[in-house]
């Protein structure tokens, strides 16, 4: 046996034993990211028109806006000013600025902090 | 079937050859530009794939036109460029002065159903314009597949869809309105300086500051959708049928896979339908850059596997509204190269780019992507007196692009290639004036609109030769 279907025995191998997809969805989480929005209407429109897209939506690869858990490891083991930088420059998926061409630090800081807050708080 | 994790489990358990520097000069060179970055407290403002930097003294978002015209006629010198989603590859919004956003100048302002026409404020994304017409029972004739886009950027580098009967997005136009350097408002359309109007639909915004665009756009209808998986030699022997025989028609191509999916798109009144096999594109993007991590030694290897997963995968149908089938968010981040081409010589280029990848450029995992443009009658628009056909190239946001860019811009400039505004090239003002009949033209326009420059970065100058 050559080498190459030596290796196509060792892919069939591999997708035999693979997994499955799935996994538990939280749909509360998601239905609440579809439509918080802060209670400061400056802010309001900040968010509507910038982190919205992405964090309001689940799918986007963005942390959803109100899950608490995911925002506080993210907080946690990163920190707020890493956070920001993230948003500043762009971090994988993320736009640099968060599509806020306007946004200051302390934006970008409020702007975290609303959606890092479960729909309890 | 064959799922995709399943199939990342399988190149993960290969032996780990990881292709060299696949994505580290570009890491060095950011690491770089971070330590040059003046020692204020300006935040930085980077383009959507955070190639393009610039370190804006002002960043403003005006509330209304008004605000916008006082704004930019108070300026205090300086290069004055608008900014919307900052999805251009290019240099075109770099400045160092003042960077003006029109997020905050969004909505649709006006509308007629009786001739299915509409005035937009140009601030507004275009996955907003999209909902904001079918609200009202219209909708744009076509679309592009980027959701974040402003109605200005879109306007201004003939951002365009696909589909061999339609064209860019400036030709369902029928006036436009102009913030100029002075902070007058002005209007023009066919009739009404026409002059102005040729050179504003693809404008750069060069023209000065683009705030209201009158759509001319048709009765909302519902496309019925499908994406089905072929080897691309098929794909390739009927693609330019299936162009005409449908409404929207591209096809991607999957380099080192041998497949490609076509994507074709028509009208229809069937119900609303999603698809169960759905196939998130940008979780696909990663599966084929862990491919490439993983089995990149060996393109044979490579090619096996991914043609083992992708002979599997089911056809897709889905029959939604127009806008919410054309645009889509990406959340994966690229740099793009994309030229438009006469329309009977792009598949012959399509071929060698092909080629020229796949003996030179095992890095590279990104989908070509081939779409179908009408020709149009626009100045600066690149479909201007010619059907095209567009090839679009891609590299990951975090890895070099410019070595596989430099090796395809020359198949693309032999066929006669004109690139697209906002994506990479190299041309300058003598290539470019070659290539569009009008270029003086244009340039006349923009000396008379803004004579002092107030508008031009030096990307823009050294672009127009100015």
């Amino acid at each position: 046996m050559n080498r190459f279907w030596l290796f196509g025995v060792i892919v069939l191998t591999g997708l035999w034993l693979g997994g499955c997809d799935g996994g538990p969805e939280r749909e509360a989480v998601r239905e609440y990211a579809a439509v918080a929005t802060p209670d400061d209407p400056e802010l309001a429109e900040t968010y509507e028109r910038s982190c919205k897209s992405c964090h309001a939506r689940s799918g986007s690869g963005a942390p959803l806006t109100g899950d608490a858990v995911v925002w506080t490891r993210l907080i946690e083991n990163k920190g707020m000013e890493r956070l920001i930088e993230h948003t500043i420059h762009g971090y994988r998926g993320m736009p640099p600025m968060g599509h806020c061409m306007d946004c200051d630090v302390e934006d970008f800081g409020r702007l975290i902090g609303f959606m890092a807050r479960g729909p309890q708080e | 079937m064959i799922s995709r994790r399943q199939l990342l489990k399988f190149a993960a358990a290969l032996p780990v050859v990881k292709l060299a520097g696949a994505g580290a000069p570009i890491k060095q060179a950011r690491a770089a530009e971070a330590t040059a970055r003046p020692a204020s407290n300006v935040i930085p403002w980077r383009n959507w794939s955070g190639l393009q930097v610039a370190h804006p003294r002002q960043r403003v978002a005006p509330a209304s036109i008004e605000d916008l015209q006082q704004l930019v006629a108070e300026a205090s010198g300086g290069v004055v460029r608008p900014v919307g989603a900052g999805h251009s590859f290019t240099p075109l919004m770099n400045t160092d002065d003042v960077l003006l956003s029109l997020d905050r100048i969004q909505g649709l302002v006006d509308y007629d159903n009786e001739n299915h026409t509409a005035v937009m404020e140009a601030g507004t994304r275009l996955y907003n314009a999209g909902e904001l017409l079918d609200e009202v029972g219209q909708a744009f004739p076509n679309m592009p597949d980027i959701a974040e886009q402003s109605l200005a950027g879109a306007f201004g580098t003939a951002t365009h869809g696909t589909g061999a009967g339609l064209g860019c997005m400036p030709v369902y136009v029928n006036g436009l309105e102009l913030i100029t350097a002075d902070g007058e408002r002005v209007y023009c359309d066919a009739d009404t300086r026409p002059d102005l109007f040729q050179a504003a639909r693809v404008n750069l915004g060069a023209l000065g500051v683009l705030s209201r665009v009158h759509l001319q756009n048709r009765p909302s209808y519902r496309l019925e959708r499908t994406l089905e998986w072929q080897p691309i030699e098929e794909i390739l022997a009927e693609a330019d049928a299936l162009a005409d025989r449908h409404r929207n028609f591209e096809f991607f191509y999957i380099p080192f896979s041998g497949w490609g999916f076509m994507d074709r798109q028509d009208i229809t009144d069937a119900e609303i339908r999603l698809s169960e096999d759905h196939t998130d594109q940008n979780e696909g993007v990663y599966t084929l850059q862990s491919l490439r991590d993983w089995l990149g030694w060996s393109s044979r290897l490579r090619g096996f596997a991914m043609d083992m997963y992708m002979r599997r995968l089911p056809a897709e149908h889905t029959v939604l509204p127009s806008w919410q089938t054309y645009t889509h968010t990406r959340a994966v981040r690229f740099n793009e190269m994309e030229y438009h081409l006469p329309r009977e010589e792009g598949l012959k280029a399509f071929r060698e780019i092909r080629e020229v990848l796949e003996k030179n450029f095992p890095e590279v995992f990104f989908p070509f992507e081939v779409r179908w443009v009408q020709a149009d009658d626009i100045w600066l628009s690149p479909f201007y007196r010619r059907d095209c056909i567009s090839i679009a190239v891609h590299r990951y946001y975090d890895e070099d692009h410019t070595a596989f860019f430099k090796a395809v811009e020359p198949i693309f400039r032999r066929y006669g290639g004109r690139p697209h505004w906002g994506k990479l090239h190299s041309l300058g003002p003598q290539e470019l004036a070659a290539l569009y009949p009008h270029w003086d033209d244009f340039l006349e326009v923009r000396q008379a609109m803004d004579p002092e420059g107030r508008f031009l970065n030096t990307y823009l100058r050294e672009l127009f030769g100015v």
